[in-house]
């Protein structure tokens, strides 16, 4: 049973991408960790991992390069925050990050100098870094010239297989089909299918509906809902069945891939003795001082104090609530820390939908060691870091390097409060 | 530390070996437990009127609050609804208020004071698991048990507080600690669906079924409860209502606390038919 | 004595009469669904059947234990409380002492012991004790009846009438002894009777003594001399001893005759002791002929409830509901057997797990000892109005089937059956527990349902506080829907027509009435799921709950019962 008062070297706040990688980065050195904040925040997670996808730099489908990308933006833009880290850095957090999922059975796979293609629930096509082991056929699927079969699952929106067959077809030759498992007229979770796909019965119905259409077909691709849990002994069952292989397309949020994720990422905090006060929120800061911080912590109401000796802000932005905004502008929600905004609202978005919106530039700007800066330029405090999508100057959505930003940011900021912790000499006092 | 025991409504009908077992096992690990006039903890009642149940919770809470003793349940729902109450109490004055004016007629006052425990939370800390493993003369070794929480146990988690709702884990250490084997199941923090008993079979059922295939699927040996009303339902209410499982013969549900009686050599092997002590099977 | 025998046998056929006409009953009234598949005559077969195989069998001695322990000791009533069964046994056994010594004495006592006479000694004494013991057996009763009424009124008509029929009884007749000890006219009539000689002399000594020892008040004055004294000892040696001991040993009539020495020359005059005699036996006869009437009909309904229990294999202590088992002819009878059998003593109540929300809730039916009395209404009267079976619903299903009302029944009573079957029982009338009243199917037969008709075009519930802030955060992200167990498929358990979700999308659009009608509010199995996992903190289950509490106050308190039809009364057709 939590206790009403805990002590930490390090809390991190925040419990999203960047909030849970931070929180195993620091289990994995030893530091005694605390993670508070809303884990069901990564069922929006699609599964696929950004590195760096869109640049001009960045040539068709098949010569796409991250790395090169990366290594482009950091020139390009010295305040991204890629451009804060050594290259080996984003590299090593990356390959750490992945072996801690796949300690958990989730497998990754990536191409390491290429982008890995993928088709979305809109039928376009995408290219990530690094995708799970069920969406990993799909690569070469769609290097290979044959037709493969879309289906789709009655019931679960956002996901048509005549639509994207209607948007890829023009690019790669595909096969549309519908399977019918609810019975039912209404909506049809995507867990609640992942669910049924783990019964062998339910399986072999699909196969048998299925296999009349496999005429010619390469593979079969399905919604991400192939099982929630051994999902690999699923997708293999049924390629086994099919004579095909079978992979996983990504689907609209909440996804599959990303409670896969969740689940992989809270059971590592607890093999990692992270001590996690999921779903709830950092409601007050107490006390900050330069021996370090008090936070209070619940869901609605406060329960517990944490005490620590530095923090990680992983808020997010604003579906993290990391930054509210309102009439007048924006603010960051724990530190009140200074926030990179736009000076006015008007300038806050472009008038062309589909251009670069100012808004999405704005987060708190940090130091080379990811210490968020206060109103004089100056770190806020000595123990204070930031990482993922609150930072500034990271329209990660544009650019699609999300979950790369916040791996290597966090990666990085544990590593920077590790060496605030060895440093002898007093830090700022701060009142 | 004492414990003022509390029974809930179906205990001493339905489940009364979970009692008598708790009790010995309690007993012998020195922690002693005190009776009070306890009612029903209220959660029955909160579909149909949020402040009578509260109430009653309230009331025995006072009433321990009254021996000075903290509250040990062995059921979850009795532990979510104390837990709930407590909460609800402790934030809002104005319902504060209400139920001690209705409490003070009988000399009773609600302030918070006490602690309110589940029985796994008195065995993980309040024992351990290195005690509990080394008084162990019966290791249950190469049985595989499907942990089974319940809802009320684990959820809403900023309210309870037993363990991680996402990624609970104290069940798993006290099945170790007897020297069984957890598996990791799908449905393991899914609910039984005994709250819809009597309101909805169908559904109800439904959600029984869906448990113990889960549990069949992962390779368990029998589910492990840690509640009265768990238990009922995958029991008594299986037995009664449905013998066809698919995906392989129904595994029986037990309760943890008769498979650490037997660990500790006071009582015979739960999973050996003819001793479950259950009525039915 | 022709009044006297006459009333007699006029209460004694009353009460025969009477007797037949309950256990008649048994056979007939039903309750709940079991009774209707059985003809009364095939129960009253059944019974006389099971009857005559248990008595030719093993089982009558373990009913005759049963008996010692149930009715000769009383030992349930022991574990209910010390004082209930004190009182009770001293109420019982006086009574059915002074039935032995006093009423009956002539019938009883005489053939063993012929020199019996009312007036001797241990007679005297023992009709005191036994009247004492009971007028204190009384007033320890409604010493705790009164206590018990703090928590709750629970003192019926019959209750307070048996008090008045014992209380006038044993009044009458403690009075009426005392009465007749100062009776100056008694004694006079006795010594025309019985006396061997009729000498003045020797009548004025006899009286002398007879003021002196026996406390008889004669008009006039009567010698104090120490001689006439002697001399009417003697004579009373010779003429009354045999029949008559000192009454002083009557330690309660004899200070009351003591009081009465005042009043004692009017009430002699009037032959006071002529009219109590009359007050007294036609009390006692009046009691007789209203034994099947009143509470005291437990007298026959207890003995034979409890050897039912046992015959029917129904477990000791905990008295655990047979069941599993089928119910046959037999059931029905022993459930209204069993509605008789209650005393209603109120212990059950005491005991009850949910008697704290009858504080709050106010409805009587959660007591078992008053919900039984609905019970009983309903199986002499199946047709209730919608307010009666309302009340009866609201109280029903807040039991939580604990046992242990039935635990602590001194009857015998298997209450947890006569429970479970009256939920039954309302269900079928479509007066089931709000959630399946919400989940009746609304497609087609939606005239045949009762509840429907009750809830189409009302508005069930309003906006509330504390529901606006929570449902503007839903950004309808799905993840309550994906993580709900119930929001699922099988071959036989069809979508919920509305998923979290689609509910809180209703809620958002302040349709608060169409979400109350949800399936997915009714079947949610409250596992609190989607409220931990929702990204935004919205308090989804609290809300279902909301909800459920806001219909039940509507269909319990504020659907006006005008607006009923037939429907409710049938519970079907609706024409």
């Amino acid at each position: 049973m939590k206790e009403n008062n805990t002590t930490c070297d390090l809390l991190v706040i925040g419990a999203g991408a960047a909030g849970t990688a931070a929180a195993l980065f620091a289990g994995k050195k030893g530091i005694s960790t605390a993670i508070v904040g809303i884990a069901s925040h990564l069922r929006f997670a699609s599964g696929l991992m950004d590195l760096m996808d869109t640049h001009r730099t960045m040539g068709p489908f098949s010569q796409n390069a991250p790395w090169t990308a990366v290594q482009a933006i950091r020139t390009e833009l010295p305040e991204h925050p890629y451009a804060k880290l050594p290259m080996e850095t984003v590299r090593l957090a990356l390959s750490q990050y992945l072996s801690i999922l796949e300690d958990e059975g989730l497998t990754y796979h990536c191409r390491s100098h290429e982008n890995v293609q993928v088709i979305t629930s809109a039928g376009t096509l995408k290219t990530t870094y690094a995708v799970p082991a069920g969406m990993w056929p799909m690569d070469a699927v769609l290097r290979q010239p044959h037709p493969f079969l879309v289906v789709d699952i009655k019931g679960l929106k956002g996901f048509s297989a005549k639509q994207i067959m209607n948007t890829l077809g023009p690019h790669h030759p595909c096969k549309a089909f519908s399977v019918d498992i609810s019975q039912a007229s209404g909506d049809f979770p995507a867990e609640q299918i992942a669910r049924m796909f783990e019964q062998g019965d339910i399986r072999d119905h699909v196969v048998s509906l299925i296999r009349p259409n496999l005429q010619g077909m390469a593979a079969v691709g399905f919604p991400s809902v192939l099982g929630v849990c051994n999902s690999e002994t699923v997708r293999l069952s049924m390629a086994e069945k099919l004579g095909v292989p079978v992979f996983e397309i990504p689907t609209i949020p909440p996804s599959i891939p990303g409670q896969r994720l969740e689940t992989a990422l809270v059971n590592q905090m607890n093999k990692q003795g992270v001590q996690a006060f999921l779903q709830e929120k950092v409601l007050s800061v107490d006390r900050v001082s330069n021996r370090g911080f008090e936070c209070v912590v619940g869901r609605l109401h406060p329960q517990t104090t944490i005490r620590s000796r530095g923090v990680i802000l992983a808020t997010g932005r604003f579906f993290g609530k990391g930054l509210m905004a309102d009439r007048k502008g924006l603010r960051e929600a724990v530190f009140n820390l200074p926030v990179l905004q736009p000076e006015d609202r008007k300038l806050w978005h472009n008038k062309h939908f589909l251009e670069e919106h100012a808004i999405n530039q704005a987060g708190l700007e940090t130091d080379g060691d990811f210490r968020p800066l206060a109103s004089d330029g100056q770190p806020a405090h000595p123990a204070l870091f930031a990482t993922g999508s609150i930072l500034a100057h990271n329209d990660w959505m544009r650019k699609k390097c999300g979950m790369g930003v916040s791996i290597a940011t966090a990666y990085a900021a544990v590593s920077s409060f590790e060496r605030a912790m060895m440093v002898k000499e007093q830090p700022i006092e701060i009142g | 530390m004492t414990y003022a025991f509390f029974g809930g409504c179906k205990i001493s009908h339905d489940v009364p070996h979970y009692e008598t077992s708790v009790r010995s096992v309690l007993q012998f690990f020195d922690i002693p437990l005190t009776d009070a006039p306890f009612t029903c903890c209220g959660y029955p009642m909160r579909h149909q009127d949020s402040f009578a149940s509260i109430f009653s919770s309230a009331r025995n809470m006072a009433l321990a609050g009254q021996k000075g003793v903290d509250i040990m349940t062995l059921c979850q729902c009795c532990f979510g609804q104390l837990m709930f109450a407590a909460h609800r109490l402790k934030t809002d004055e104005v319902l504060r208020n209400a139920v001690n004016s209705r409490l003070a007629v009988e000399g009773l006052t609600w302030d918070g004071d006490i602690r309110i425990r589940h029985l796994l939370s008195v065995l993980h800390e309040d024992i351990g698991m290195e005690k509990i493993s080394k008084m162990i003369t019966n290791p249950l070794t190469g049985v595989r048990l499907a942990a089974h929480y319940g809802c009320h146990a684990l959820r809403p988690g900023h309210i309870v507080r037993m363990d991680n709702p996402l990624a609970p884990t104290i069940f798993e250490d006290l099945i170790r600690a007897i020297g069984a084997e957890p598996v990791d199941w799908g449905r393991r923090l899914e609910c039984c669906g005994h709250p819809l008993w009597e309101k909805n079979n169908g559904v109800s059922l439904y959600l029984m079924k869906a448990k113990i295939q889960s549990a069949v699927l992962s390779g368990a040996h029998a589910i492990c409860t840690a509640c009265n009303y768990c238990q009922i339902q995958f029991e008594t209410v299986r037995q009664k209502e449905t013998n066809d499982m698919e995906g392989g013969k129904p595994i029986p549900a037990i309760l943890y606390i008769q498979m650490l009686a037997h660990g500790l050599g006071m009582a015979q092997n739960p999973l050996e038919k003819g001793n479950r002590r259950n009525k039915h099977g | 004595m022709m009044i006297f025998t006459g009333t007699f046998y006029i209460a004694a056929l009353i009460c025969l009469l009477g007797i037949f006409w309950r256990t008649g009953l048994w056979f007939m009234n039903g309750l709940g669904p079991e009774a209707l598949h059985f003809s009364h005559g095939k129960r009253l077969a059944s019974a006389v059947g099971s009857m005559i195989r248990v008595v030719f069998s093993f089982r009558i001695l373990k009913i005759m234990r049963g008996l010692i322990r149930d009715i000769v000791f009383q030992l349930p009533l022991l574990k209910a409380g010390f004082a209930r069964w004190l009182a009770h046994m001293c109420i019982f056994y006086g009574f059915l002492f002074l039935l032995i010594f006093h009423a009956l004495g002539d019938q009883l006592i005489l053939p063993f012991y012929p020199d019996y006479a009312s007036t001797l000694n241990p007679f005297f004494f023992l009709r005191n004790f036994f009247g004492a013991l009971v007028i204190f057996g009384i007033l320890m009763a409604v010493a705790n009846r009164m206590q018990r009424s703090k928590k709750f009124h629970a003192t019926h008509g019959t209750d307070v009438a048996a008090f008045i029929i014992i209380g006038v009884i044993l009044g009458s007749g403690f009075l009426l002894e005392a009465v007749q000890i100062i009776s100056a006219p008694m004694f006079d009539q006795m010594v025309e009777d019985y006396m061997g000689s009729d000498d003045p002399g020797e009548i004025e000594q006899l009286k002398t003594f007879w003021a002196d020892q026996f406390n008889v008040v004669f008009p006039g004055t009567l010698s104090s001399l120490d001689a006439d004294l002697n001399a009417g000892q003697d004579l009373h040696e010779a003429y009354c001893a045999a029949c008559h001991s000192s009454p002083r040993a009557a330690f309660v009539s004899y200070p009351v005759s003591r009081m009465l020495r005042s009043p004692a020359p009017w009430l002699n005059y009037h032959r006071a002791d002529i009219w109590l005699w009359y007050v007294h036996f036609l009390a006692c006869f009046a009691g007789l002929a209203m034994l099947p009437f009143s509470k005291f009909f437990h007298l026959i309904s207890i003995p034979i409830n409890w050897m039912v229990s046992a015959a029917a294999e129904v477990k000791g202590a905990h008295r655990t509901a047979s069941e599993g088992v089928e119910p046959g002819p037999n059931t029905a009878t022993r459930y209204i057997l069993g509605l008789d059998a209650c005393t209603h003593c109120g212990i059950c109540s005491v005991n009850c797990s949910v008697e704290p929300m009858y504080r709050v809730i106010g409805n009587t039916a959660i007591l078992p000892s008053e919900k039984l009395g609905f019970i009983k209404k309903m199986a002499e009267h199946p047709l209730q109005d919608n307010d009666f079976l309302n009340t009866l619903a609201r109280g029903s299903f807040i039991c939580t089937e604990c046992h242990r009302c039935t635990a602590v029944c001194p009857s015998g009573i298997i209450l947890a059956d006569l429970w479970k079957t009256t939920k039954k029982a309302l269900e079928e009338k479509g007066y089931g527990n709000v959630h399946s009243r919400m989940l009746a199917p609304m497609v087609d037969k939606v005239s045949h349902n009762p509840a429907f008709i009750e809830l189409r075009g009302k508005t069930l519930i309003g906006k509330g506080p504390g529901m606006e802030k929570d449902l503007a955060d839903c950004i309808q992200c799905s993840i309550c829907s994906n993580v709900c167990p119930v929001v699922t498929t099988g071959t036989d358990i069809p979508l919920q027509s509305q998923t979290p979700q689609q509910v809180l999308n209703l809620l958002r659009m302040g349709l608060m009435d169409l979400a109350a009608r949800s399936d997915m509010v009714w079947n949610c199995t409250t596992c609190y799921k989607c409220q931990e996992y929702c990204p935004q903190n919205i308090r989804i289950t609290d809300i279902f709950y909301e909800l459920r509490n806001r219909v039940t106050s509507t269909l319990y308190e504020e659907i006006p019962k005008s607006s009923q039809s037939a429907a409710h009364r049938k519970g079907g057709d609706v024409s």
